[in-house]
């Protein structure tokens, strides 16, 4: 008996790991084109060049040829056509009816209520208890788990998609023309989403993440702490949902991160990079901060060495600190932040100092730009 | 044979040529340059194609194509991460395939009102041939689980490689290839008395 051939590298459908070995000559034609043709991926791809678009074949618009012959002559209502069609309207009130009936009390998950859909990336991800083998719908109200060894991608309707790291518990609570809300327990979750800012909203155990149209990384351990990581674009974390003080707000635009406190909720947004005394520092401000711009001995140390090490790299952490500390202190972190990020003209010191809004929302405009 | 990586005469492969950034494109087409959008149209037009494909059938998908890009031209202002315009431009597109899809019934019953020879497609008299048809592999792939049906079309009508289609929708390269390996495996149950050889 001949012995078993060796495992292949990578079972199919497993992600491609670096410096791993090239996936089987199947799998890898059917991922770049390289390695040995498959044979029916090929007869696919044959049977399917009519279909490829080309340049050229959109162009124009065909007109439809329903309309091509003039009204009189292409009017020719026979009895049949006149029934069928009478049908086809009750059909379409019916159906208006059912859709617009009030829901019952009783009904808070149907089959016809809006839903994700979730692919399994790897093991077994749970959508409450079924377990997902391929693709699987996530309505209101459910539950996407995955354990130490599962992934799961969710298409967030058509807006963008979520990758659902392993540990990971989220539900999802709300989709819809002007809202699509989930609900993160614990674990990890990344996020592409390509939307008008404020659609995607993300609530976490003490903050609430709004997305600004970027991709962003967001992870929540089991006692309601996280950490937020934005690639491109922003995310505005609400300590208090709905509150438009800047206290209460915490921008993240790409490139930065912020920590979550399960009590306090979103702290002062920073650069991953920034030096390891300004991050603990700033840790230890924000463990001090009561949001009522409360000024204690030992925040103020905590903001001297903020402030001493901060660079202009540092400008949004700067910028985030204007509106949580007390005027005294203000005057010091516009100093700083003068020099890492010089204000533009429409938003003098006078206007700052007292946090008039135009003044230092154009100054967050200006570090923006400068990004 | 059909061929995604471009090769030298020798089978070695041949240096891609190189892309345009798609954010300088936007940026400029922002401002007015038709130049840019028009490469930019060239440069996503197989994704938006290949987006609406998995949805609606190839002569609706070329119809919404204008639509999608008309839109895109109008809208460019509200696109607020350049780098993102492949996802912005697919989203634009699923919608446009929905929407077309929930007025389909309308059409319909508008199109009882016409001569039923004028509504009719040409019946080509010809027997059918025994080889798959592009439409029979399209409505295979339509029957497919939603979310394996646009890296498929992506990748087998569009000939996008997998990282092509990971770049394009903004996806981790792990999550394009469970969706093309558990599509094709589904697509080929699906097709098994056709595509034996």
């Amino acid at each position: 008996m001949n012995p078993a051939p060796p495992p292949s590298p990578g079972a199919p459908g497993e992600p491609h790991r670096p410096g791993a070995s090239p996936a089987p000559g199947g799998e890898a034609y059917l991922w770049d084109g390289t390695g040995a043709p498959d044979p029916t991926v090929q007869r696919l791809e044959e049977a399917l060049e009519p279909a490829r678009w080309r340049a050229g074949q959109t162009d124009v618009r065909r007109a439809p040829s329903t309309i091509t012959r003039p009204l009189a002559r292409a009017f020719r209502p026979k009895p049949m056509r006149i029934l069928a069609t009478a049908a086809g309207l009750a059909l379409g009130c019916a159906g208006l009816w059912i859709a617009l009936r009030p829901p019952t009390s009783t009904t808070i998950v149907s089959s016809d209520s809006p839903s994700w859909q979730v692919t399994a990336l790897a093991g077994a991800p749970k959508v409450n208890s079924d377990i997902v083998r391929d693709a699987a719908p996530v309505r209101p109200g459910q539950w996407l788990t995955t354990d130490a060894t599962s992934r799961a991608s969710l298409a967030v309707a058509d807006i963008g998609h979520v990758t659902v790291e392993p540990d990971s518990r989220m539900r999802l609570i709300a989709t819809g023309t002007r809202e699509h809300r989930l609900e993160l327990a614990r674990g990890t979750i990344s996020a592409f989403i390509a939307a008008p800012p404020r659609i995607f909203l993300v609530q976490t155990p003490a903050a609430l993440a709004v997305d600004l149209g970027c991709i962003y990384t967001l992870t929540v351990a089991p006692d309601g702490s996280g950490r937020l990581a934005v690639q491109t674009g922003l995310v505005e974390l609400q300590r208090k949902a709905g509150s438009t003080s800047p206290a209460d707000i915490s921008r993240v635009p790409a490139g930065a991160v912020c920590l979550i406190d399960p009590s306090r909720g979103p702290g002062t947004p920073h650069d991953p990079d920034a030096p390891a005394a300004l991050t603990s520092a700033l840790a230890q401000f924000d463990r001090l901060d009561t949001g009522a711009q409360t000024s204690t001995y030992a925040s103020r140390a905590a903001l001297d060495v903020v402030l001493a090490a901060a660079r202009p790299a540092d400008a949004v952490t700067l910028w985030h600190l204007l509106a949580r500390v007390n005027q005294t202190a203000r005057a010091r972190v516009v100093d700083a932040l003068q020099a890492s990020a010089p204000a533009p003209a429409d938003a003098p010191r006078s206007e700052v100092l007292r946090l008039d809004a135009p003044a230092v929302e154009s100054w967050w405009r200006s570090i923006l730009a400068a990004r | 044979m059909l061929r995604l990586t471009p090769r030298h005469a020798d089978g070695a492969p041949a240096a891609p040529s190189p892309e345009p950034d798609p954010a300088a494109l936007v940026n400029a087409a922002r401002g007015g340059d038709r130049a840019s959008f028009a490469r930019l149209y060239h440069l996503f037009a197989p994704l938006v194609h290949g987006v609406l494909l998995a949805r609606v059938r190839p002569h609706e998908a070329d119809d919404l194509m204008q639509d999608v890009f008309l839109r895109a031209w109008r809208n460019l202002a509200s696109l607020r991460n350049p780098s993102a315009v492949g996802a912005w431009l697919a989203v634009m597109a699923r919608r446009a395939a929905a929407t077309h899809r929930r007025t389909r019934w309308a059409r319909a019953m508008i199109s009882l009102f016409y001569d039923r020879s004028a509504a009719r497609e040409p019946v080509d008299p010809r027997p059918a041939p025994a080889t798959l048809t592009a439409d029979e592999v399209l409505a295979a792939i339509r029957s497919l689980p939603v979310p394996y049906r646009e890296a498929l079309t992506l990748r087998l009508v569009e000939q996008m490689t997998g990282p092509q289609i990971a770049a394009r929708l903004g996806m981790t390269h792990g999550s394009v290839r469970v969706k093309l390996c558990k599509g094709m495996a589904l697509l080929r149950a699906h097709l098994q008395p056709e595509i034996t050889p």
